[in-house]
């Protein structure tokens, strides 16, 4: 049980972390920056760089059983919960909400960060009161 | 305290029913989900639209709007969603409207979209108005503790990016910002509000006559003509007089008349998701008294058992329905849950996608919304439950404990 437990965790982490990195450069595109780099544009870049990180631990927990635990499942939902900051608020985006940032890349940035942070809370929940292999 | 000791046991009996048949309860879960969002989802469309047409005809206050043939799409799209379109006659047919019988106020307003890249990449539009006969702009300022604007200056609707004592650019020209509109939920809140003299400065520029029409007049164009009607006075026998009597090229309309189209759609809108949520409230409580009846069959054995444990009938049917309202309960909650952030998430796709102006997700209109779909949700699982719970009832205490023999 707690195997695959492990392997959600770490899969969650690899396919959400892949979105995040390539979505707002591919799938859900931020503004164009054809006439000038907007602030969204570094929020995505940021967001890239999270991305990585997350697939990182993800592929991590899927090698090593041992990183398979209540605190890696905490820290990979403390890092899809602090990703929402990085779109609304410690970088932004444009302030027009019909631009293409606002209407499409962020909300689903948003979308996929509170869907691994429940994910990765549900997992640490049900870790509680196991041990370690 | 004994019924509490009971009580608790019942309830613990029916949750133990839920979480140990994780599959049948998920797929139970699943079918109040579906019905339970889908309400939700589109209950709260049509009450968003139903409240942006009120907020938008409550907000225009004027009777008639005339408007130049062929343009009233991009009246009606400007007035509803604050899309943008430039579009103009001649204001010397301001002169043969105000010939109608019936007329207690009118005044001339001129519609001009701002090009793109400009005001943080997207146009936005632009109204003039006059400030002598206004009566639909001037009210707005009081609200803001303004009396009028001077030549030059503008206000900005809340969703315009621009803060007051900041400058705004419009085909090159810098407009100080002196004013912002209070939050009205309405298209009016895109749009950026000057007077007839200062929009000349647009008209005469370079980057206006280049880019758009060399040829204007300034001095005579405007873009619609409001009206505010007498007391008493028949808006459809004036709109008609305007547009059939004069022989110029106006088209009138009454301010409902104008939202008619939408008020059509809205229609609808309101027709499809009627059908949509009463075919998924019979798939759900067809598919839920499948599941119930099936299981139950299944259970006789289990019922049986806490027959020959001391556990009344009663106690059986309650069990069936605890089971019955945690299932709701849990569909329903999560249906609210995951709509209500996705609809706050992508609010602004969403609202471009279906071309209303906003979504309502203010706590007061959403607090009923809420509670009704708890409540159908929770229903239709009892409702689904109620065969099975009264078989149960009626059936001879030997027949369970004998169980599937």
């Amino acid at each position: 049980m707690n195997k695959t437990k492990g392997y959600v965790s770490a899969i969650a982490d690899i396919v959400l972390g892949l979105l995040l990195a390539i979505g707002p450069w591919t799938i859900f595109k931020t503004c164009s920056t054809a006439e000038k780099i907007m602030k969204c544009y570094y929020s995505c870049r940021a967001v890239l760089i999270i991305g990585i990180i997350l697939m990182v631990i993800g592929l991590i927990k899927l090698l090593f059983k041992k990183s398979q635990n209540m605190i890696t499942c905490i820290s990979s939902a403390v890092i899809f919960a602090l990703t929402i900051l990085i779109p609304s608020w410690a970088i932004g985006g444009c302030a027009n909400p019909a631009m293409a940032c606002q209407k499409v890349a962020f909300p689903c940035i948003y979308a996929i960060c509170v869907i691994g942070a429940v994910i990765q809370l549900i997992l640490a929940w049900k870790y509680r009161g196991c041990k370690d292999e | 305290m004994n019924n509490n000791r009971k009580l608790m046991s019942i309830f613990g009996i029916a949750k133990r029913n839920i979480s140990n048949r994780k599959i049948r309860s998920g797929i139970m879960i699943a079918f109040v989900f579906i019905l339970a969002s889908s309400l939700y989802i589109s209950s709260l469309l049509i009450n968003s639209m139903n409240l942006g047409l009120e907020k938008t005809i409550g907000r225009i206050g004027a009777d008639l709007i005339v408007v130049p043939q062929e343009y009233e799409n991009n009246m009606r799209s400007s007035l509803f969603l604050g899309e943008c379109s430039t579009f103009y006659t001649d204001r010397s047919y301001m002169d043969k409207v105000a010939e109608t019988e019936g007329i207690q106020q009118m005044t001339p307003q001129l519609y001009i979209a701002s090009l793109e890249a400009e005001c943080c990449g997207l146009p936005t539009q632009i109204i003039a108005f006059d400030p002598e006969t206004d009566f639909i702009v001037t009210p707005w300022l009081q609200d803001i503790n303004k009396k009028e604007i001077n030549y030059g200056e503008v206000i900005v609707g809340n969703g315009v990016v621009a803060d007051v004592g900041s400058t705004i650019k419009f085909f090159d020209i810098d407009f100080p910002v002196v004013g912002k509109l209070e939050n009205t939920q309405t298209g009016y809140d895109y749009c950026v509000f000057m007077r007839f003299d200062t929009s000349k400065i647009i008209l005469e520029s370079e980057r206006f006559k280049s880019l758009v029409d060399s040829t204007i007049d300034p001095d005579n164009v405007i873009s619609a003509i409001m009206i505010k009607a007498k007391n008493g006075a028949n808006l459809n026998t004036m709109a008609s007089r305007i547009t059939y009597t004069y022989k110029i090229p106006v088209k009138a309309f009454t301010t409902n008349g104008m939202f008619s189209a939408i008020s059509d759609n809205l229609d609808n809108l309101t027709s499809f998701s009627s059908i949509l949520v009463t075919i998924s409230f019979i798939l759900a409580v067809l598919a839920l008294i499948c599941i119930f009846t099936i299981t139950i069959n299944e259970r006789q054995h289990e019922f049986g058992v806490l027959i020959s444990l001391g556990a009344t009938q009663k106690q059986l049917v309650l069990i069936i329905v605890l089971e019955a309202v945690m299932i709701g309960l849990i569909g329903g909650v999560l249906a609210v849950i995951i709509s209500a952030v996705a609809s706050f998430i992508f609010n602004n796709a969403i609202t471009s996608a279906l071309e209303i102006p906003y979504l309502d997700n203010s706590p007061s209109d959403l607090i009923p919304l809420i509670l009704k779909t708890l409540l159908i949700a929770i229903g239709s699982s009892i409702l689904a439950s109620l065969y099975s719970a009264i078989r149960i009832g009626r059936a001879e205490p030997i027949t369970l404990i004998k169980g599937d023999e």
